[in-house]
């Protein structure tokens, strides 16, 4: 018997948990460990947040679907992890402490032949003075944060049908954040309902972004084929800004935050004061708050992960500058190479290093998009890792199974605005995620696989994700079907 | 556009502006239809030559 312990029921946890329970006859186990009680489709989290979709709808509780699966869930926040065993303990183990009702706070050891780390990132609105809920802004990151949101935004709606003109500052909270497909998406939604609201000329929308250019996503932007033309995110995006009416502030790093002006510092290095009266701005990451010990009890941390507390895998770490980063760079199996029953997945994993290019300010300020790891490679990461897994508990010698980036697609439908029929989203494909410069020396990617449009079809897309994934997660007939 | 960063304005008066025509078609029914096919097409595409 093996049992299979995995840190988190997010996209990646939860995919690989649901694909490892089908995989794995009874007679082995499979352990979630996760602080929610419920499970929450976050791209959604979009239309919650501009008041389009109530909470409920992007949540379910993950227990019921658990207890049918056969798979034990621990409604708690692991915090170590003893991959030597130690302590009274001949096996690898982890500590977790129990967020669930009643039981809070009590820790427990749960011993594991194979893990998976897929605690996703922790929300680091302290990386920024006043940034958050917490401080002075908004965030859509979690359900509750974008129930909160769309609160407040009504209160904005109703102060501009009362003919206050009012600025809306959206976008990301720091240098380093990632999920820009994120703040641009809610930029366009939030300027749909001030449409559909009939009030959007008493309002001012800026887009607030750490990208040096429009359209880089954090991926280093895309160039792709349309009517006969080969184009880039960067004209695309910028066209739907000035169709729209909204303003840009570009390479823009938030020094602070005070209740109602946004500090901020460019890559120029000039620093500038934003007042606004609603401001929804995204965190930076960081990796969850997990220590790791050796059997003798020495903290190993800074070798498991690195410093911001993602998983190191099989990446090569010592790239250096951006010229001489490579696709071979990237992760294919995530196992971590000290600990062969370690695995990562989803934003969990370490990255070797940014995909767009990283700039500094003449003041030493780190102005760089994180890479972002969206719903789609996470999910595909999940699956590969635990095929990996079942392969060695089958007692199969076969090679890892491998996922790399650089050789994986992604399908991104960002929304602009919520409606059946007058609905809209920017619905981009690009292949693959990271550019491989030798093998597509024009582009980086792959022309036929990478592309972008606009318009309702867009919307449908993101509706049809919204409903296929949700289905997917509750395990009903046939889920695996369904595509990562 | 205001002057919060002149440069970025100045990139986004320069990108093309969609006509009338364009963004009618963006919200036709039976066009978008048309695409949202072809869309299912092309994320298909994508996940078979990712996997
Ligand atoms: C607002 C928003 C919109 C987005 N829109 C899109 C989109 O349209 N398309 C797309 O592809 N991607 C989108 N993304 C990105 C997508 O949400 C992520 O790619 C995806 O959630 C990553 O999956 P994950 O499993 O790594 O992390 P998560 O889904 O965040 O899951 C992490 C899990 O780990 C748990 N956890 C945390 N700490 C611990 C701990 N110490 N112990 C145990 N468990 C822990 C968490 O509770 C959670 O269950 C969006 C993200 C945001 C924030």
């Amino acid at each position: 018997m093996a049992r299979l312990v995995i840190l988190g029921a997010g996209v990646a946890g939860h995919t690989a948990a649901l694909h490892a329970r089908r995989r794995l006859g009874k007679a082995h186990e499979v352990i979630v460990v996760a602080p929610n009680a419920q499970w929450n489709w976050i791209p959604s989290n979009i239309w919650v947040g501009v008041g389009k979709m109530p909470a409920e709808k992007v949540l379910f509780p993950l227990a019921p679907v658990y207890r049918r699966q056969g798979i034990e869930f621990h409604q708690a926040l692991a915090t170590e992890i003893h991959p030597e065993g130690g302590d009274g303990h001949d096996h690898s183990y982890v500590v977790v402490r129990s967020t669930a009702k009643g039981a809070e706070g009590r820790e427990e050891a749960i011993e594991y032949d194979f893990l998976i780390n897929a605690t996703g990132p922790k929300l680091n609105f302290a990386a920024t003075k006043g940034l958050g809920p917490d401080g002075y802004t908004l965030s859509v990151c979690t359900a509750p944060h974008a129930a909160a949101t769309a609160g407040e935004l009504k209160k904005a709606i109703a102060r501009l049908k009362a003919g206050e003109h009012l600025r809306f500052v959206v976008g990301t909270g720091h240098g380093t954040c990632t999920c820009e497909g994120a703040a641009f998406e809610y930029t366009f939604n939030l300027d749909h309902v001030l449409r559909e609201a009939g009030v959007r000329d008493r309002a001012e929308v800026v887009y607030l972004t750490n990208e040096a250019q429009l359209g880089d996503f954090g991926v280093g932007g895309l160039t792709f084929t349309q009517q006969g033309f080969q184009t880039t995110s960067k004209l695309w995006t910028e066209s739907l800004y000035r169709e729209r009416g909204i303003q840009a502030i570009l390479g823009a790093h938030c020094t602070q935050i005070e209740p109602g002006v946004v500090h901020y510092e460019q890559i120029d290095g000039s620093l500038h004061e934003l007042p606004f009266d609603f401001a929804m701005l995204l965190p930076p990451f960081r990796g969850a708050d997990l220590k790791a010990y050796d059997k003798a009890g020495a903290d190993i941390s800074d070798q498991l992960f690195n410093p911001a507390g993602f998983l190191k895998v099989d990446a090569n770490y010592a790239a250096g500058a951006y010229e001489n980063w490579s696709a071979d760079d990237w992760p294919k199996t995530y196992q971590s190479p000290l600990y062969d029953n370690v695995f990562a997945a989803g934003i969990a994993f370490a990255p070797p290093h940014q995909i767009s290019q990283p700039r500094t300010s003449p003041n030493g300020t780190l102005i760089a998009p994180a890479p972002p790891r969206t719903g789609m490679p996470s999910g595909m990461i999940a699956k590969a890792v635990v095929l990996t897994i079942v392969d060695r508990i089958r007692g199969g010698g076969a090679a890892a199974h491998e996922a790399p980036m650089t050789r994986m697609g992604a399908a991104c439908v960002a929304s602009a605005g919520m409606s059946f029929f007058k609905g809209s989203a920017a619905a981009m494909t690009m292949h693959p995620v990271v550019p491989d410069w030798r093998k597509y020396p024009a582009t980086g990617r792959d022309l036929k696989g990478t592309s972008g449009e606009i318009g309702l079809a867009g919307h449908w897309m993101k509706h049809t994700l919204h409903v296929l994934f949700l289905y997917k997660a509750k395990a009903h007939p046939l889920w695996w079907l369904i595509p990562e | 556009m205001s002057d919060l960063d002149p440069q970025a304005a100045k990139q986004i008066q320069a990108a093309p502006l969609p006509t009338p025509g364009t963004l009618k078609h963006r919200r036709n029914v039976a066009y978008q239809f048309v695409r949202f096919a072809a869309l299912n097409l092309k994320m298909i595409r994508v996940i078979g030559a990712s996997h």
